[in-house]
């Protein structure tokens, strides 16, 4: 959808039946915290790929502000091993392109809470936009600890390069959203927010409220690179290109749905983060409430920005907060202690480096939820997701219910497996089915066979990376895929309940599961009770 | 070679990750393929739960794939660019071999299948090749070989590497089992009458067939690049008053045998009949003039369009540099004209092949340029330039794309039609009335013929049966 403050661009006849409809518009990314990980490893690579691919325009730029004391051309150094090391496209490779990309690569130092840095990059802003063209369009992509997100937002609308068309007033006064100015300058202003948004219900409000201070919602893209998989966005196409699953898309033929998001590695070099996050706000708040989200929603009334997210919306409202014996009932929390991973020994998560030895923070998470509406009453979901189990692996398993007769008495009843449809996320990314076959031989005999479909061996083409397309999606204006600040903050109620819940009972026993094993034996026990249990990945 | 003498091997480990391959191909009678294909089948998933395990190899056909082939050596090399899309393309490829030095062989085929992990990873997938080799007397046989081996309720492509299959016997014979038809026009040994005809029969004679031409995919990077100009806000008024276009060439070396220059203006072509396809252009008379040249060099020629009420004009012309095939694009320049039409260009957005200097690479035709430099002129702004990723793609790049579409593409198909339009120099299809010709040249061989006859039904070359 574009943003209610653009003006939509005439189609351009010769893009008729071309891959991409339109390019983008000539614009600047701004990314704060250049200098860090993410913008090294994941953005700079994914702006980079864009461009030798031909998706960014003539004038493309980029802006770094960090606190670091780098100039244009220590920058472009810095970046360029960068894409070295971590682009599928090198520098190396193509020297005259990177000479191309680099020459539109610029600096400016300062703190992330200091109102001159701010003034600097107003400055460079005009001078780019005067020098190559890019006509005011600007993405600034919030790449820093969410501890400095209030002070870059509120900067950028204090210096006017929020939104171009409000006036904005002097530091202490209120600010007034009544005075657009009439104008006819088309350009636009964006802003990309990477998670975490907020560490519980009220810090997410009060970080949106922030945003809205100096952007409309049209202008905020709130970053879930879950969304930017192709394996995720092919839920909606399985799901709404198909005539064959909707009918059997409801509590009539589905007996429970099991989503795993399992992660072999540890905490990494995460720990100061994650040991204040866990895996409830790390994984399950957002990446799997969104995966929840998509299974579950109702068909949208179009493929745009608001009718998907509007489904979406309606699903995370449908599933009640826990009360504090809902949470002991539905919630199990898990910390791994010392194990082994693929035959190598592993320390605890108490031992790792950078974690508190009494850390209580947890690294693993399973729930059971219900939607309840409609198609979903009385159907379970079971989450779970955890560091250190033996493999990595991300899927969604849909159950469905047994045959309604037993027409093949004779067969032992452990033969008889319900159907299973499977979307595997990561890795091996594909669908399958497992249905029942008759075992030759003059018996009947029944087991359970799989149909796959494979994404790598029925296209055999290279996925672009998530952060490629929902860069590109953002600068086209395209906030499909990203997360609208109804659906964060309801994902945050569910995920506070859990939270407060836990903040109020003593403290947990941890460890109590081995890194290597599939969770705590009370995640176990908490499907199995229901007469079911988790798929062996 | 007998069926158990063939052995599995693994080629290029190293190059193109691990593959299987059952070897040298076995000889089978026609009415067999199926059944030593099975046999081969059971060998490669020996061989490769050996290596990984019985999930190792998907056995799965998504496509069937026809090969015209016209010698020994041509058939080897279009095999070696299958085998490096087999990953993504699992198919039954069945190549149609004519040994121009065995009038009379009989027509026999061999059997192989080649597996390869597909760029993504994953599981190995394979191809089923089959060869289905005749000599010059006995081609008529072979559409009564080839059909039955065509995998029922898969597309039927049929690649034609070489030439133009318009009036080819076995593409007439063929015609009406196939979905898709793959050309490349830079091959074409009448550039401009062969585009002619084909955009003229196709459509009358095999209009189920989608047709494609491995040289318009070739344009997909300049057909980018133009488009890209026109999608801001600012510069997408200009594409509406474009009122001249250059596009430039390249030209082989002068042939020794002729003293004459072979000229292939088929892209330049199909790019000039997608922009006026596209922008609505009208051609008006004389459509298309040939420029007079000097000496042996080649013929610039011009087209006159209306654009509403505005003239534009498209100059195709040589240019001196060489290209990796016939008629290579090297520059594309669109003109917006001032408020003077004589006066200097309001506006100018070029692409042009770079990677050296001028006239650097003349006469390389293995040369192959990395990047394109674009350049965009606007009066009373600063000039823009700048590189841009553009690499010549081999054939098993193009013909991996082409084998993604299993539809008319509707763009193509109105670029030719428009192309046709040009070359005929008339809007009026072929046989219906007098055609109005261009100046200069002879406009073509092809678009002279008066329109074959539609396609006969396949014979069977054995009536007795």
């Amino acid at each position: 959808m574009v943003a209610l403050l653009e003006t939509p661009v005439i189609a351009n006849p010769l893009r008729e039946g071309m891959t991409l409809e339109r390019t983008a518009d000539p614009a600047v990314v701004v990314i704060f915290g250049i200098t860090g990980d993410l913008a090294h490893r994941k953005l700079l690579p994914a702006l980079y790929n864009l461009y030798v691919g031909h998706r960014l325009p003539g004038g493309f730029s980029v802006v770094g502000f960090a606190r670091r004391p780098y100039t244009d051309e220590s920058l472009r150094e810095e970046v360029k091993k960068s894409l070295e090391k971590y682009a599928r496209n090198k520098p190396s490779q193509r020297p005259a392109i990177w000479e191309s990309f680099a020459q539109g690569i610029f600096y400016v130092q300062s703190n992330f809470d200091d109102p001159t840095g701010y003034r600097a990059l107003a400055g460079k802003l005009k001078e780019i936009d005067e020098q190559r063209g890019t006509a005011g369009n600007r993405v600034y992509y919030l790449s820093t600890p969410p501890d400095f997100y209030s002070h870059i937002v509120a900067n950028l609308g204090r210096a006017g390069l929020a939104n171009p068309r409000r006036t904005y007033p002097a530091v202490g006064e209120a600010f007034s959203k009544g005075a657009a100015a009439a104008s006819t300058d088309t350009s636009w202003r964006r802003i990309i927010i990477e998670k975490p948004f907020g560490h519980d219900l009220s810090s997410a409000v009060e970080l949106n409220r922030q945003l809205s201070e100096a952007f409309t919602e049209e202008q905020i893209y709130r970053i879930d690179h879950y969304l930017g998989k192709e394996t995720v966005q092919n839920i909606l196409v399985f799901r709404f290109a198909n005539g064959i699953w909707e009918p059997i898309w409801s509590r009539r033929y589905i007996d429970h749905v099991q989503i795993t998001v399992a992660e072999s590695l540890g905490v990494e070099d995460r720990a100061s983060y994650y040991d204040t996050a866990g895996a409830l706000r790390d994984m399950l708040q957002n990446h799997m409430m969104q995966l929840l989200a998509l299974v579950a929603m109702e068909p949208p009334a179009a493929f745009d920005a608001q009718a998907v997210r509007d489904e979406k919306s309606k699903v995370l409202r449908a599933i009640k907060p826990f009360t504090p014996v809902e949470v002991q009932q539905n919630v199990v929390r898990g910390q791994y202690g010392p194990g082994a991973i693929f035959g190598k020994a592993v320390p605890g998560y108490r031992q790792e480096e950078g974690v508190p030895p009494n850390s209580n923070t947890e690294t693993f998470v399973a729930t059971r939820l219900f939607v309840d509406n409609w198609r979903w009453s009385g159907v379970p979901f079971y989450l779970r997701h955890g560091k250190r189990l033996p493999k990595r692996r991300t899927e969604i398993a849909i159950q469905f219910k047994p045959a309604p007769l037993a027409l093949f008495q004779h067969t032992a009843a452990d033969e008889l497996q319900p159907n299973v449809l499977v979307l595997h996320i990561q890795p091996d990314e594909g669908i399958s089915i497992d249905f029942q076959s008759k075992v030759p031989g003059p018996s009947i005999r029944l087991r359970s066979v799989d149909m796959t479909f494979q994404y790598g061996t029925s296209f055999g083409i290279e996925a672009a990376e998530a952060y490629e397309r929902l860069i590109l999606d953002c600068i086209l204006g395209d906030s499909t895929l990203f997360t609208r600040r109804d659906e964060v903050e309801m994902m945050w109620r569910l995920a506070t309940a859990i939270l407060d819940t836990w903040k109020q009972l003593p403290p947990p026993v941890f460890p109590n599961y081995p890194a290597g094993s599939w969770g705590p034996t009370a995640s176990d026990d908490l499907i199995e009770r229901d007469g079911r249990s988790w798929r062996r990945l | 070679m007998d069926a158990t003498e063939s052995r599995l091997i693994t080629k290029n480990p190293s190059a193109e990750g691990p593959s299987l391959d059952t070897g040298t191909p076995v000889p089978v009678s026609i009415d067999y393929v199926d059944s030593q294909l099975t046999e081969l089948w059971r060998d490669v998933a020996e061989a490769a739960q050996a290596k990984g395990g019985i999930a190792a190899v998907t056995m799965a056909q998504v496509l069937n794939l026809l090969v015209r082939a016209d010698s020994q050596t041509a058939a080897n090399n279009y095999t070696l660019v299958i085998d490096a899309i087999t990953g993504s393309h699992p198919a039954r490829v069945i190549t149609m071999l004519t040994d121009p030095n065995e009038d009379n062989l009989p027509v026999q085929a061999w059997v192989s299948i080649h597996c390869q992990v597909p760029p993504a990873g994953g599981r190995q997938v394979c191809c089923e090749q089959i060869w289905v080799a005749s000599g010059a007397n006995t081609v008529r046989q072979v559409p009564a070989a080839v059909i039955p081996l065509i995998l029922a309720e898969l597309p039927v492509f049929l690649w034609w590497p070489k030439g133009s299959p318009l009036d080819d016997y076995l593409f007439r014979q063929l015609g009406e089992s196939l979905d898709r038809l793959i050309v490349d026009s830079a091959t074409f040994e009448n550039a401009e009458g062969d585009l002619a005809k084909m955009a003229s029969r196709l459509r009358n004679d095999w209009p189920k067939i989608a047709c494609t031409d491995v040289n318009w995919e070739r344009l997909t990077m300049w057909r980018e690049m133009v488009a890209q100009f026109f999608d801001g806000a600012g510069t997408r008024p200009y594409l509406d008053r474009i009122r001249s276009v250059d596009i430039e060439f390249s030209c082989p070396t002068i042939s020794a045998a002729t003293g004459r220059t072979p000229v292939n203006r088929a892209q330049a072509l199909l790019l000039a009949g997608w922009l006026a396809s596209r922008l609505g252009w009208q051609p008006v008379e004389p459509v298309y003039e040939m420029l007079r040249a000097d000496g042996n060099s080649p013929s610039a020629a011009r087209l006159s369009l209306l654009c509403g009420g505005d003239p534009v004009t498209i100059l195709i012309r040589p240019g001196n540099r060489a290209g990796a095939v016939p008629g290579d694009l090297l520059s594309v320049k669109l003109e917006v004209a001032g408020q003077d039409p004589n006066g200097p260009a309001e506006a100018s957005f070029e692409v042009c092949m770079s990677g050296g200097g001028e006239g650097e690479h003349e006469h390389e035709p293995e040369y192959q340029y990395e990047h394109a430099s674009i350049n965009v002129e606007i009066a009373g702004t600063q000039p823009t330039r700048r590189s841009v990723h553009m690499e010549e793609p081999t054939v098993d790049m193009l013909l991996d794309k082409e084998l993604e579409v299993f539809s008319h593409d509707k763009i193509y198909e109105e670029a030719l039609e428009v192309a046709g339009i040009f070359i005929r120099g008339t809007g009026k299809r072929e046989g219906e009335g007098p055609r109005k010709l261009s100046t200069g040249e002879p406009v073509s061989a092809g678009a002279a013929r008066s329109p074959s006859p539609r396609p006969n039904k396949p014979q069977n070359p054995n009536p007795g049966q």
